[in-house]
């Protein structure tokens, strides 16, 4: 990671900026959304995940050291998704999130309760916290 | 398997990204462009776009999937965020996107 992001480097003009968007561990809400309002079923395990942040973090920070650019901004945001049933919630997890992401099965019951004791249309959501960080190489 | 799912309905990533990155009017490089999926949402703003990523079947989707009127700016390649075939200092913003 410390050499993709001295290559990057190499290959940005001077005042130039990097910019690095990812989801940060944090055992994201799982809601389901109705007419009445929204409810928490629970959260799932992101932590799978947790090696690579902190990969990330400490080649970010060997970047940092060694003046291959200096940290301009960051903020943090959620990135949502959205499904109808829980049946396309599990497939879609399974399918593109597997490798961080587990639905526990107690979550996977409260959704299911919930979907039950609800009328009309329903969504449910995931809401993972992401981090944008911009970094500025020297002019 | 196709499967049915919103992200990001409210484009929070996008308006993140022009926000605090200022896309508009730059070279971009985008590492792990992966299906395009962010590429296409800000490729209006930049000047031009290159989208890298070690999976030949994402550059392939991407590729199907980039809208018409845009399909000029953007230039996809197979590589590693390690070894850039890119000439010196020929970008103005390089994004990983949910891939450092």
């Amino acid at each position: 990671m410390v050499h993709a992001l001295e290559e990057s480097g190499r290959v940005l003009a001077r005042n130039g900026r990097i910019i690095d968007i990812r989801p940060v561990t944090s055992y994201p809400p799982i809601e389901v959304i109705t007419g009445d309002g929204t409810r928490l079923a629970g959260r799932a395990d992101d932590s799978l995940g947790l090696p690579d942040d902190q990969a990330a973090n400490h080649a970010v920070a060997e970047a940092l050291r060694q003046g291959v650019f200096f940290k301009e901004t960051e903020a943090q945001f959620q990135f949502m998704y959205y499904w109808d049933t829980l049946a396309q919630m599990q497939a879609y997890v399974e399918e593109r999130l597997s490798d961080w992401i587990i639905l526990g099965k107690t979550t996977l019951q409260n959704v299911s309760r919930l979907l039950s004791e609800s009328s009309g249309q329903v969504q449910l959501r995931l809401s993972l916290e992401v981090l944008i960080s911009v970094y500025r190489k020297p002019g | 398997m196709s499967v049915d799912v919103l992200r990001d309905p409210d484009e929070r990533e996008i308006h993140y990204l022009d926000q605090m990155g200022n896309l508009t009017g730059r070279r971009v490089l985008e590492i792990g462009s992966g299906e395009g999926r962010m590429t296409n949402r800000y490729v209006e703003l930049a000047r031009s776009i290159v989208g890298i990523d070690p999976d030949l079947e994402s550059l392939a989707t991407a590729i199907k999937s980039q809208p018409a009127s845009s399909s000029s700016k953007i230039s996809l390649a197979l590589a590693v965020a390690q070894a850039l075939p890119f000439p010196d200092e020929c970008f103005d913003r390089v994004i990983f996107a949910w891939s450092l």
